[in-house]
């Protein structure tokens, strides 16, 4: 089992809690598409407090070739 | 992006704000070389540090840690380094750093900023969402 992680720059106010706006609906769509995949097992994100402006993403897999897996059939 | 083994797992008690309203995340950065004897000792100190801020803190909710898979370059610089990604849930952001003020914080914060070779110590805070499938 293993954790993916990533950070990665957003617009500030691209990716509201509520997932209310056009962008973050787009943004759980993406998610529910990864969960999909074989080996995926769910995700946690969030905009950081100090820099909104960056986004902490964290998707666990049953493990690291899973995720690779994934990225190789793209 | 990158992969750490996070124990435990899943991380869901630390990373969902359902139990932990907001969480501290860590990327520590080490020597690429960091030794297995190293990695142990780092990772017993976290422990006693995690064991101490629970004994202390009501405030606290979970936490979740492992070494980086890949190696990582060093935030601002050119530099690969070997990282250990810490997660620490709170009921709140402030409650976190009202904890810092905390004496069992001040006497053994050394625990973790002290560790051999530690080149770098990045810290933020996010509110998790989480998604299931």
């Amino acid at each position: 089992m293993a954790t993916e992680i990533a950070i990665f720059p957003i617009k500030e106010g691209d990716l509201p809690n509520d997932l209310s706006t056009p962008a973050g609906k787009v943004f759980q769509e993406i998610l529910h598409e990864v969960l999909q995949q074989p080996g995926a097992q769910r995700a946690y994100w969030g905009t950081e407090v100090e820099n909104p402006t960056n986004a902490r993403l964290f998707i666990d897999w049953d493990s690291v070739d899973a995720h690779k897996n994934f990225m190789n059939s793209e | 992006m990158f992969h750490a083994n996070l124990k435990p797992h899943p991380p869901s008690q630390v990373l969902s704000k359902s139990n932990s309203p907001a969480t501290e995340i860590l990327l520590l950065y080490f020597p690429t070389d960091y030794s297995q004897a190293d990695q142990d000792k780092f990772e017993a100190d976290c422990q006693k540090l995690l064991g101490i801020v629970e004994k202390n803190s009501d405030k606290y909710t979970a936490n979740a840690g492992g070494w980086v898979i890949e190696d990582l370059t060093i935030p601002g610089t050119e530099e690969k380094a070997k990282a250990y990604s810490a997660q620490i849930g709170w009921k709140s952001v402030q409650d976190h750093l009202d904890f810092r003020s905390h004496d069992a914080f001040k006497e053994n914060i050394y625990l973790l900023r002290g560790a051999k070779d530690l080149k770098k110590l990045a810290v933020v805070h996010y509110h998790g969402n989480e998604v299931s499938k």
